[in-house]
């Protein structure tokens, strides 16, 4: 009797211990079955980022950015319209850590519903060592701070430019040529430069009648860079910058050179085009400085230019058998009213602490030789900032024109504009 | 007048091939040195600022990183060395942190090799400031009897390890800084000497 419990017994735990390790082991498979599939998906995350990061390990590389805004402005001479559309891709590759290519486009709309497409700047930059890059192609010009660093939309704290440094102004825009970009230690103090030797700027001029008498009078210096040189000499500058402690950054830039009328037209450019026969070399030189000074929140901002165009070696003359049907000035100037184009600005801007906004004043002025261009413009502007790239301003300009005879043209802009 | 052409011309041909030599042979090759992370948040606070607003140092990929700070070194005049330090910084700052929760942040004050004060003004001065103040605007005041400083130790050291954005920032402190070095016990110190300067 005892025999038959003791073997029940044993069945019983037997089957008891058999029915525990069956699932326990029929789980023990689950997991390591789940173990394995989380190893293989593992494994295949890690053959993806090293893929990926073996692409990324190539020598060259692809990188694009660049900045695009729109605008809407109310003038107090006009109608209010979304007056400006603009997208500004910039492209850079680079090979190694030895050369850069970059460009720059610049696409905007007219008001007559056509597209403007230039290219702002195209050259290649080879770093020859720590402290020199050597560029060439076509560059944004180093002279100053706002035209090769603040011009484009989200970086610039109001929506227009300060008066004198957009197009046509004081300010040289581009330049085609050769350039030495880089910066070195001074000292305790950082420095940076820039100098270059290019093409060189070209003259348009205009015929005007004073009184009963033709003038021929130098319109605009032409900065942007072009692919001749009409005058056969090259134009040199650059700009100088030292940064005495974190902060404050002076600069001071200067530019000289040979420059030739290369357009001219009768009454101003609206007028009829001149042919031009034969003109003089002019003296063409430059001159700034400017300065940053950034104190927590606040910064401030100033920058002067002044360009000069000297007396001629000889005066312009135009083709007299092409001359319009309607002109009736001379075909012959052996003098040319020249001068100086002054631009100044001075920006101060401060960020609300612990808000997005920011407050910006600016007052800015340009003087040319010909009193009906000259203005001075002050703008007051509210910044807010969506990202540190994306920034919508609202500013009310003030543009005072010199001469009674011009309007002056006071506008409240909005400008939203994207850093990429 | 020709032959006063020719004689500019080529002054000038070889004046401008006198100094690219010169600029190309009597400064040192291109360094192979690898970028300082610690040294490469402070340039970055002190020349980007320089013309536009700071960007998040998160904002893009390592290698987006690599040509945009190339491009950069063009545009602001920065030496090569700064150009790989702001990278390694920038980079760092896209190394993800270790996940370690507040509970599990095991620091021992023996174990850093650097003072508080050290830390703070190798990494931290680059963009809170000397004062505590912030270097740029949106970074916290430390000095504020609300700001950062008013969290208690636990949640400050579990944003420092694992990165934070403040409130009205437009941009987030990376993890550790953005230097990766620091150990948690570099960090607590860092924090006792914040406590100790800022803190009112």
């Amino acid at each position: 009797m005892n025999m038959k419990k003791s073997k029940l017994k044993c069945c019983l735990l037997a089957l008891s211990v058999t029915a525990a390790i069956v699932p326990a082991a029929v789980y023990a498979d689950n997991q390591t079955d789940n173990l394995r599939q989380q190893v293989d998906d593992l494994q295949s995350q890690v053959d993806r980022l090293e893929n990926t990061a073996a692409e990324r390990n190539t020598d060259s590389s692809f990188h694009m950015a660049g900045y695009g805004s729109v605008e809407y402005a109310d003038p107090d001479s006009g109608n209010a319209a979304f007056n400006k559309v603009l997208v500004a891709p910039i492209i850079h590759y680079n090979y190694q850590d030895w050369l850069m290519f970059e460009t720059e486009f610049e696409l905007s709309n007219t008001a007559d519903g056509g597209t403007e497409l230039a290219l702002e700047y195209a050259s290649i930059n080879l770093f020859l060592n720590d402290y020199v890059a050597l560029g060439v192609g076509k560059f944004l010009s180093p002279i100053g701070q706002f035209r090769q660093n603040l011009h484009p939309s989200w970086i610039n704290k109001a929506v227009s430019a300060p008066a004198g440094f957009g197009h046509g102004g004081a300010a040289p825009l581009t330049e085609t040529g050769l350039q030495l970009r880089g910066g070195f230690p001074l000292g305790e103090m950082r420095a940076n430069y820039a100098v270059y030797v290019g093409n060189g700027p070209t003259l348009a001029a205009a015929v005007e009648r004073q009184g009963g008498d033709y003038e021929l009078a130098i319109e605009e210096v032409e900065t942007e860079g072009r692919t001749s040189d009409p005058d056969g000499k090259k134009s040199f500058g650059g700009r100088l910058g030292l940064l005495p402690f974190p902060g404050l950054e002076i600069g001071i830039s200067a530019a000289k050179g040979k420059a030739t009328v290369t357009e001219a037209f009768a009454g101003g450019h609206d007028g009829p085009e001149l042919d031009i026969e034969s003109t003089g070399e002019f003296d063409y030189d430059v001159i700034g400085a400017d300065f940053r000074y950034g104190w927590n929140n606040l910064e401030l901002r100033g920058e002067y230019l002044k360009t000069e165009i000297g007396e001629g070696s000889s005066g312009v003359e135009f083709h007299s058998d092409d001359l319009p049907a309607d002109y009736t000035g001379p075909a012959e100037f052996d003098d040319v009213e020249v001068g100086q184009w002054k631009a100044w600005y001075l920006q101060a801007a401060y960020k609300i602490p612990s808000t997005s906004f920011e407050v910006v004043v600016r007052t800015s002025e340009l003087q040319t030789p010909h009193s009906g261009e000259n203005y001075s413009q002050r703008t007051l502007g509210l910044n807010y900032l969506f990202a540190p790239h994306v920034v919508v301003k609202l500013n009310y300009e003030i543009k005072d024109y010199d001469s009674s005879g011009a309007d002056d043209d006071n506008a409240v802009r909005v400008q939203l504009a994207y850093g990429f | 007048m020709k032959i006063s052409k020719f004689i500019t011309s080529k002054l000038f041909g070889v004046s401008s091939m006198a100094l690219l030599l010169s600029a190309t042979f009597l400064t040192p090759a291109l360094a192979e040195a690898k970028g300082d992370a610690a040294k490469g948040a402070q340039k970055w606070a002190n020349n980007c600022a320089r013309c536009h607003n700071m960007r998040d140092p998160k904002e893009f990929s390592d290698a987006y990183w690599d040509t945009t700070v190339m491009h950069m070194r063009l545009r602001a005049g920065l030496w090569g060395v700064d150009e790989r330090d702001i990278l390694a910084f920038l980079q760092a700052s896209n190394t993800p942190a270790k996940k370690v929760t507040v509970k599990s942040v095991s620091v021992d004050l023996a174990n850093s090799g650097l003072s508080g004060e050290a830390v703070y003004k190798s990494t931290c001065i680059a963009c809170h400031g000397g004062d505590g103040k912030g270097a740029f605007p949106g970074t916290p005041d430390f000095t504020k009897s609300k700001g950062p400083l008013s969290k208690n130790d636990a949640e400050l050291l579990s944003n420092m390890i694992n990165g934070f954005q403040s409130p009205g920032s437009p941009m987030a402190m990376p993890p550790r800084g953005g230097n990766v070095s620091l150990t948690d016990a570099d960090l607590k110190a860092v924090l006792g000497y914040m406590r100790t300067t800022f803190e009112k």
